[in-house]
């Protein structure tokens, strides 16, 4: 049986379902009405709240220490971030990078957890993790998430590690000449990270990319991605371009791989071929939009689509000197 | 329902000043009657329990009435502000779940509600008990983009100021979502056939 290809006439269909589905609520309507005017009329509402925001904000707290000292020990004290559960000094303000909430203060408040010392054996095994392989990590994560074809330092992926209690972390090890250079960290689920220090904002390869504590962290198909590079230097505007618009999935990868090799592309040629292809769609992707991209792709559009969408494909890649 | 029945439509119309103050019981009459449902939906696309459900609704305007005077017209517009709260409320509920997550599908079709003849009633059973189980399968990060977009019926712009990505991006997750919610049924709906 062939599985039919979505068209524009079938997702109208779901969306008008998500529109038009009813969740009973008005069954609900008057219960929440009255719990929270009842609250609200004897002023229950406000010492609830409080002691709720406390605990919140202890939890939150502890998981941004265990995350940070994850990190911490990971950058081998690289970053100055330091946490604290006795917080809520001055916020200046929050940043959304997909899952992860970065929290600008004034003043971040003294703790205990940036102190090597004070890491906790679990947090150091975090770090000894085993290498597991790129189809590995996707598979336990169940998402094709995208890789960096290539680093423009010359560094090559040289370990992949998953913590073994959270399957929604992959961390890839790039070394050169046996020296880690960077650790690029994929993640879905909530994160934090605390500073005092500025937060950078740059648009990059059509991505938002924030410098946080030397940490460099965008959002790329619903995913966090961290860098954190070992050298002083760090990478430029132009590298990280290059990193950004080289993200392929293993499906993007492996289709590229095979056309280049039936195409009788020389093996030490293959992977600067796959690296320009996979810039090149992922500029047009990020140009046409997800929809066209994909018409063009598979050739299913209308002539008068046809005509538009080529055209500005072929705009977009005379901006780029293609 | 002793609601306080308004003809004021939106919460814009109501406060304009951006003095500090406490939320009196008929600004709360008229946030309630305006967003209730979006907010209930919106919690209903991201969670699989009704009962929850309610439970979390009232403590998105019991917070709302706490913060009210956190809000600031000039920063974001209301319904986003209380859309967020929305969202980190569900957030805190889902990172507090996620050792041992389950659901019913029984619990999920008490959440529909059906206003129709039995057969259609049937018929519409079964498409919401598709899609509810097709929302279970996407990832949450575009659930959370679905039901902001069909459940709190924000703008593309909006769910971008509160996710955090560009509106092109969000155009994007919104059509790789509906994208795997129409496999998803298809799969389902061939099954049943």
């Amino acid at each position: 049986m062939s599985e039919k290809k979505p068209n524009d006439e079938d997702l109208k269909e779901v969306q008008r379902l998500l529109i038009t589905t009813e969740v009973d609520e008005d069954k609900h309507k008057e219960k929440i009405y009255n719990q929270v005017k009842y609250k609200m009329q004897t002023e229950t509402l406000h010492n609830n709240n409080q002691k709720k925001d406390v605990f919140f904000m202890k939890k939150k707290m502890k998981h941004i220490a265990i995350v940070t000292t994850v990190s911490v020990c990971l950058v081998g004290g690289f970053s100055t971030t330091t946490y604290g559960q006795e917080m809520i000094e001055s916020i200046m303000d929050r940043f959304q990078i997909g899952d992860m909430e970065v929290t600008q203060y004034d003043q971040l408040p003294v703790n205990e957890t940036n102190n090597d010392e004070n890491a906790s054996d679990t947090d150091r095994e975090e770090v000894h993790k085993p290498s597991v392989s790129l189809e590995e990590a996707r598979d336990t994560m169940e998402t094709d998430f995208g890789v960096p074809t290539q680093m423009p330092d010359g560094s090559e992926l040289s370990k992949i590690v998953m913590p073994p209690q959270d399957a929604f972390d992959v961390e890839l090890q790039y070394t050169k000449e046996d020296e880690l250079v960077s650790s690029l960290l994929i993640s879905e689920g909530d994160k934090g990270i605390s500073t005092d220090e500025e937060v950078k904002k740059e648009d990059i390869a059509d991505k938002t990319v924030y410098f946080v504590n030397g940490i460099v962290l965008w959002e790329h198909e619903g995913l966090t991605y961290e860098l954190y590079q070992m050298s002083e230097e760090g990478f430029g505007t132009d590298s990280l371009e290059k990193i950004i618009w080289s993200l392929a999935s293993g499906e993007e990868y492996s289709e590229a791989e095979q056309f280049f090799t039936e195409q009788g592309v020389a093996a030490e040629e293959i992977d600067q071929a796959i690296t320009h292809s996979i810039e090149k769609n992922n500029k047009l992707k990020a140009g046409l939009g997800e929809e066209a991209y994909e018409k063009l792709q598979s050739g299913e559009f209308n002539e008068e689509e046809e005509t538009k969408i080529r055209e500005e494909a072929a705009e977009i890649l005379e901006k780029e000197g293609k | 329902m002793k609601y306080a029945q308004s003809n004021i439509p939106a919460y814009r119309s109501v406060r304009t000043d951006t003095a500090k103050k406490e939320m009196t019981d008929l600004e709360f009459d008229q946030i309630f009657e305006t967003y209730y449902k979006r907010v209930y939906k919106y919690i209903c696309y991201r969670i699989n329990d009704q009962y929850m459900a309610e439970d979390l609704c009232s403590q998105v305007f019991e917070k709302v009435i706490v913060k009210y005077n956190t809000y600031s017209p000039e920063k974001s517009p209301f319904e986003v502000w209380l859309i967020a709260i929305a969202r980190n409320i569900v957030t805190d509920y889902h990172r507090s779940m996620k050792k041992g997550f389950h659901f019913s599908m029984d619990s999920l079709l008490d959440m529909v509600s059906f206003n129709s003849s039995p057969e259609e009633e049937i018929v519409s059973k079964e498409k919401n008990k598709d899609l509810f189980q097709a929302l279970s399968h996407l990832r949450e990060k575009e659930r959370n983009i679905i039901a902001l977009k069909f459940g709190a019926d924000l703008k593309n712009s909006e769910i971008a100021e509160l996710v955090g990505i560009s509106s092109s991006n969000v155009g994007v997750v919104i059509y790789r979502s509906l994208k795997k919610l129409r496999e998803r049924l298809n799969v389902r709906r061939n099954g049943h056939e």
